[in-house]
């Protein structure tokens, strides 16, 4: 009703509503932000403005018109900037890009311009926006080229080897930007990384480098070479899909990867294809100052290399075998690519674990099935027991698993708050519910402040009253609970839980795994 | 034909049917139901308001069905009341927003529309804590919180 009443007020008169009283101020703001017009230019899409303490970022999805002109006086606060090309949304770069009706770049970009043209066209945003906020700190640029470029022939790879000659970013002015996190997002085909070497080396600030699609060593080995020469200060690298590091011959791309940082800290990996063992391990050894790794879910492995690096690396804060913990992006029924996988409690419990620096752990874990009931409560009792030990915890997102023998897990099935598993000789699909409730063990974690738990079972804890004094005694700092889309339609007591801890946030939207139904 | 309607506090209503209709909850209710002489009870609505509901309904009864326009412009105007209607909704705020929300529970939406932009009429162009004094609206902003909004609000200034 009030939003009603407010669809026939002004953006002056909202914005005066806005000030009444919070209740108003929540309902408003959707709609204040969707009338705002900011940007009619495509070149920029997301800025914090930390002087005025705005943040546009968060309530970007709700914005539908852009204007430009306003801008001006505001683009000294201006540090982050997403600049994208794309009509379509690459796997995991939705949380990077936009909403992509905000603007439409798709009936632009037809193949009726070449290649060349839209490097061309990139380059100039890149450096317009450069020049034109002088403060920027961030800056991701995505570049999709209309369609599968391996089958066009004017998209190929010796066409790209013409844009390498073509020096689309050596044709700047720029010097010392004060940049710090570049993002070089697309999905042509590798195109030689000299063509990024000049607008790296007027980034001497830059910390963090987001790469796709460099697939081989030489790719690396050179990348590596400008880095070190133009960028020392670079510590963290993001790599999104494109390379394969599944077999032993790619121990050499692995260590061309390292190489692009000895002081390498951050590393996320989990949009490349494929890794195996050697390879991950290569990595770890070789970035000895490494202490945050985001690992791909395909990691097709012998179920080693987790525990390996849970027993080796004591610096570690971050471990995250995950897609996206948080922001899983609703997959299509059929889609497959955003099923973890699980590892095995035995083999994760199988070694001692060290890293009690830990602050960010995500992981599914299986618990093998064939076992009696004793033995399954004991091997979950003894990995919350694991679990409860890393006080540092501050993120922990967890689930478990426990499928039939000789089955594939599918995914989690949030209508029904259970796994599934498909048995690969009969193809028939086996629904398993949990049962079990170990949370209690994690009572220590006091720095807890984000909670992710897919696993229903060890939920039922928390119904009513009771539940809620346990999480306010133990998570004094817990502000964000992400539970399956059903709890919240449950007896669990979330409103109860919402009412006392106004602070709290409640992801109820939360899309875990989409499970496939014959 | 007539209808009975029945209100919270017992009064029954004899209305002609179309003047009935003009709620869609009504309506769907006689559709599904047959028509009947069985009083219709309407426990939401007391009747004070249901008397008020029905001398609109009354008033509208020969007007062609709203259609609907969804892709109109998303700033609707709150100046486009007819006469009728304005004289209609000058009554205490208690009565105004009784009537919205029962025009919401009947389904009656030009009734529902001509009482929001009454609504947004008494807001427009008053301080924020004008609104709160007209609606007795408690502040619950911390000074940080308002001062906060304000530069939001400056920021996204019309220009």
């Amino acid at each position: 009703m009030l939003l009603l009443v407010f669809s026939y007020l002004h953006h002056r008169d909202r914005r005066i509503c806005r000030l009444v009283c919070k209740r108003w101020y929540r309902r408003l703001t959707p709609l204040f932000w969707e009338s705002l017009n900011i940007y009619q230019e495509p070149h920029a899409a997301s800025f914090n403005a930390p002087e005025s303490s705005l943040n546009l970022g968060n309530n970007i999805h709700l914005i539908r018109s852009f204007s430009t002109s306003h801008l001006d006086a505001w683009k000294t606060f201006i540090t982050h900037v997403e600049v994208s090309i794309e009509p379509v949304h690459l796997p995991r770069l939705a949380y990077h890009s936009l909403n992509p009706n905000l603007w439409d770049f798709s009936s632009s970009l037809t193949m009726q311009y070449s290649c060349q043209f839209y490097f061309e066209q990139l380059a100039q945003l890149v450096y317009q926006s450069l020049r034109w906020l002088p403060s920027l700190e961030h800056l991701y640029f995505t570049l999709c080229l209309p369609t599968r470029i391996s089958s066009i022939k004017n998209y190929g790879k010796e066409y790209f080897d013409s844009i390498v000659e073509m020096q689309p970013f050596a044709n700047t002015e720029l010097h010392d930007s004060s940049l710090q996190v570049l993002g070089i997002v697309g999905n042509y085909y590798s195109a030689g990384i000299q063509i990024w070497s000049p607008l790296l080396k007027a980034c001497p600030k830059l910390r963090r480098l987001c790469l796709t699609r460099y697939q081989n060593c030489d790719q690396y080995l050179s990348l590596a070479e400008i880095l070190q020469r133009d960028c020392p200060n670079l510590c963290e690298l993001e790599l999104l899909e494109g390379v394969d590091l599944l077999k032993l011959q790619e121990l050499d791309t692995a260590q061309a990867i390292t190489s692009c940082g000895p002081n390498l800290t951050f590393l996320d990996i989990r949009e490349i294809s494929q890794v195996g063992d050697y390879s991950l391990v290569a990595i770890l050894e070789l970035s000895e100052k490494l202490e945050h790794l985001y690992l791909p879910t395909c990691v097709k492995t012998t179920d080693c290399y987790l525990p390996s690096i849970l027993c080796s690396f004591r610096k570690l804060k971050t471990i995250c075998v995950d897609q996206n913990p948080g922001k899983y992006i609703p997959a299509s029924p059929r889609s497959t690519y955003d099923l973890p996988t699980p590892i095995s409690a035995y083999d994760l419990l199988r070694t001692n674990w060290v890293c009690s620096e830990l602050e960010t752990f995500s992981v599914l874990v299986k618990i093998p099935t064939g076992l009696d009931r004793e033995e399954s409560n004991r091997l979950q009792e003894e990995f919350f027991q694991r679990l409860g030990s890393l006080h540092r915890l501050r993120r922990l997102c967890q689930s478990v698993s426990r499928g039939p023998t000789r089955s594939e897990f599918q995914g989690y099935d949030h209508t029904q708050g259970t796994f599934v598993y498909l048995d690969r000789q009969t193809q028939e699909i086996t629904i398993c519910g949990l049962d079990f409730s170990r949370v209690q063990n994690l009572r220590h974690l006091s720095s807890l402040t984000e909670l992710e738990l897919l696993d229903l079972r060890s939920l039922r804890l928390f119904p009513g009253l009771d539940g809620i004094k346990w999480m306010g005694n133990h998570w004094p700092r817990l502000n964000e609970l992400r539970l399956p889309n059903h709890v919240f339609g449950g007896s669990i007591g979330i409103n109860e839980l919402l009412l006392r801890r106004p602070k709290l946030k409640c992801l109820s939207y939360y899309q875990p795994y989409s499970v496939m139904t014959q | 034909m007539t209808i009975t309607l029945t209100s919270l506090d017992n009064v029954e209503f004899k209305v002609d049917k179309d003047v009935a209709e003009r709620s869609i909850l009504i309506k769907n209710m006689i559709d599904d139901i047959g028509e009947t002489d069985a009083p219709i009870p309407l426990p939401n609505v007391s009747s004070a308001v249901l008397t008020k509901v029905i001398e609109y309904c009354e008033h509208h009864r020969h007007d062609p069905p709203q259609v609907q326009d969804e892709s109109d412009d998303p700033r609707k105007r709150s100046n486009d009341i007819e006469e009728w209607d304005m004289k209609f909704m000058q009554v205490d705020q208690e009565m105004l927003f009784e009537i919205i929300l029962a025009a919401n529970y009947l389904d009656i939406k030009p009734l529902l529309d001509v009482g929001c932009k009454t609504v947004a009429n008494i807001i427009k162009g008053k301080t924020p804590e004008e609104i709160r004094k007209v609606f007795n609206i408690v502040n619950d902003f911390t000074p940080e919180e308002e001062a906060q909004i304000k530069k939001e609000n400056e920021w996204a200034e019309d220009r």
